[in-house]
């Protein structure tokens, strides 16, 4: 009976190894040492103009989306709105009130009336979709259990996912509130198969009336879905909140912020990026590096550290950075200045916590 | 290339001749790509020199060398989209090992099951079965929580006994602990 262990060594330990090219190496660390260096003076700059001049920097994606961080409003925030939502062994917590589904939960997606919570009630039971709203209350939702993960409208009460058909996919997009569907719509995808064993993981991405995502072959997609038109874009959307996307660039090397419309390039985002996320109001990043969390201004400017707060963290409803700190029973909500706020959620000890917009794929 | 009397040039190039190696082979099991792991750990190594002014310890430097690698894999395969890689029960009709260089036919093809998870159980188990690193090093790795890489450990191995099939594994996981 084979060891994994050995499989894997006999599959590679023969496998002749090309000679490194170590003058490639430095040179390309010392261009990244020097790119890092001129980003921070950079960085640094445009923080001294901002406050030796006096002005403001100008919303270059326009309209009035205004940061309930940056610029208070004077609407009360509901705990969901600052809290989110996270689920934590056998309880779903949102808005820091704890709610008790059946079996496990896999996903938490994000809505204005609440989170959709994706649970398997039993070992073999198909999955079912419960909407927890902010004051505790829930609704088994009538999706069929073979919907594959969703996403969901932060700002509105909405989900969408993709099924898959043979050469075409299916967007769908449902109302929680009405539990009733309001838009179907089949999107060309040649090569695309049937299900067979698995599950789309990746669903669409619900941004008000659009949803972004990859038919067969690598495709990026647009799709109005009230009115079924579709654009292609030039590169895949990860992250879209009004209006404002982020995705890898041609190379695939590099994070760039996007218009969603068009996908339009507006400018790069330095550093070794693992995910890049936006903030509901579309003015704010979340990110990711091997070094740590940061949120900097979608326009680029000062990058904000937040340090402890797990990779696997996600925008509040109200605009806060959400995540468990580190491996600790401890939440933490981070403001875009830099300030977080914890809260204890376990008795101690390692804990894994699924924060919102995560799917568990264990 | 090094500049004389500089240790920390001549460490950093006696880093790279020492991980390249083991770099190498850890990064074909994860992409199954000759040309894109050569890059990878190019890139992971280019990264770790970037830091060497704070990276002087040896381990600690081979440490992030293979974090940057596993990130940039990780991050390769999330800009790429995984969408349309969804798993299968079974492998593909030909269970190809040109890419690892081999053609030995009586081998179970484990890098052609490995190409059927995603990413990140990929990760993990090579990490894991391969790099022999325990459960925290893996979590620290792949910036995860201990509880993720169990689970997600255990969800691949799960579908890695399925893919191969008849092949019965076993697994013993760093410290002699059966996962």
């Amino acid at each position: 009976m084979p060891e994994l262990s050995d499989l894997l060594h006999r599959s590679v330990d023969d496998v002749d190894v090309p000679r490194p090219h170590v003058h490639d190496i430095t040179a390309q660390g010392r261009a990244l040492r020097t790119r890092r260096r001129l980003g921070a003076a950079v960085a640094a700059a445009v923080v001294l103009g901002a406050v030796g001049g006096g002005f403001a920097l100008a919303d270059s994606f326009g309209g009035d989306r205004r940061s309930e961080i940056a610029n208070p409003t004077t609407d009360t925030p509901t705990p969901y709105d600052e809290w989110s939502a996270w689920s934590l062994d056998d309880d779903v917590t949102i808005g820091g009130r704890p709610v008790r589904l059946p079996g496990q939960t896999v996903n938490l997606a994000q809505t204005s009336a609440g989170v959709v919570a994706k649970t398997f009630p039993g070992d073999d039971d198909p999955a079912r979709y419960v909407l927890v709203r902010p004051d505790g209350s829930t609704r088994a939702l009538a999706l069929p259990a073979s919907v594959p993960t969703v996403d969901g409208d932060i700002a509105a009460p909405r989900i969408a996912w993709v099924t898959s058909g043979r050469d075409v996919l299916v967007l769908h997009v449902w109302d929680v509130e009405k539990d009733e569907e309001l838009a179907r719509v089949d999107v060309p995808s040649p090569g695309t198969t049937p299900p067979s064993a698995g599950e789309i993981l990746e669903p669409a991405l619900l941004d008000g009336e659009a949803a972004y995502f990859q038919t067969h072959g690598g495709v990026s997609r647009r799709v109005l879905w009230a009115t079924g038109e579709v654009r292609t874009l030039p590169r895949p959307v990860a992250s879209v909140r009004s209006g404002v996307a982020t995705g890898g660039d041609s190379s695939g090397s590099t994070y760039v912020v996007m218009d969603a419309a068009t996908g339009r390039v507006r400018r790069a985002v330095q550093g070794d990026v693992i995910r890049l996320t936006v903030s509901p109001d579309g003015r704010w990043l979340y990110g990711s590096t091997s070094d740590g969390s940061f949120v900097e201004p979608v326009d680029g400017g000062k990058r904000v550290p937040l340090a402890d707060l797990s990779v696997m963290a996600s925008w509040s409803p109200g605009g806060a950075v959400v995540g468990q700190k580190g491996t600790e029973a401890t939440m933490m909500r981070c403001t875009t200045d830099g300030r977080c706020t914890e809260k204890v959620v376990g008795e101690g000890g390692e804990v894994s916590v699924l924060s919102a917009d995560f799917l568990n794929a264990g | 290339m090094s500049r004389p009397g500089s240790a920390t040039e001549d460490e950093f190039v006696e880093l790279v001749h020492a991980a390249w190696p083991s770099l190498y082979r850890t990064a074909i099991l994860l992409t199954g790509d000759h040309g894109l792991a050569e890059d990878l750990v190019q890139t992971a190594l280019a990264r770790t020199y970037a830091r060497w002014g704070k990276l002087r310890e040896p381990a600690a430097a081979r440490g992030y060398a293979r974090r940057a690698l596993v990130t940039q894999t990780t991050s390769w395969y999330r800009r790429r989209s995984t969408r349309n890689e969804r798993p299968t029960e079974v492998l593909p009709e030909r269970a190809s090992g040109a890419d690892t260089g081999t053609a030995v036919s009586d081998r179970v093809d484990v890098t052609a099951a490995l190409r059927e998870l995603p990413p990140r159980q990929r990760a993990v188990i090579v990490l894991r079965y391969y790099d022999d690193l325990s459960v925290q090093e893996t979590a620290e790795a792949l910036g995860v929580a201990t509880g993720t890489v169990k689970s997600q450990t255990s969800v691949a191995l799960a579908r890695l006994r399925t893919l191969l099939g008849d092949v019965e594994l076993t697994t013993t996981a760093p410290g002699g602990h059966h996962a």
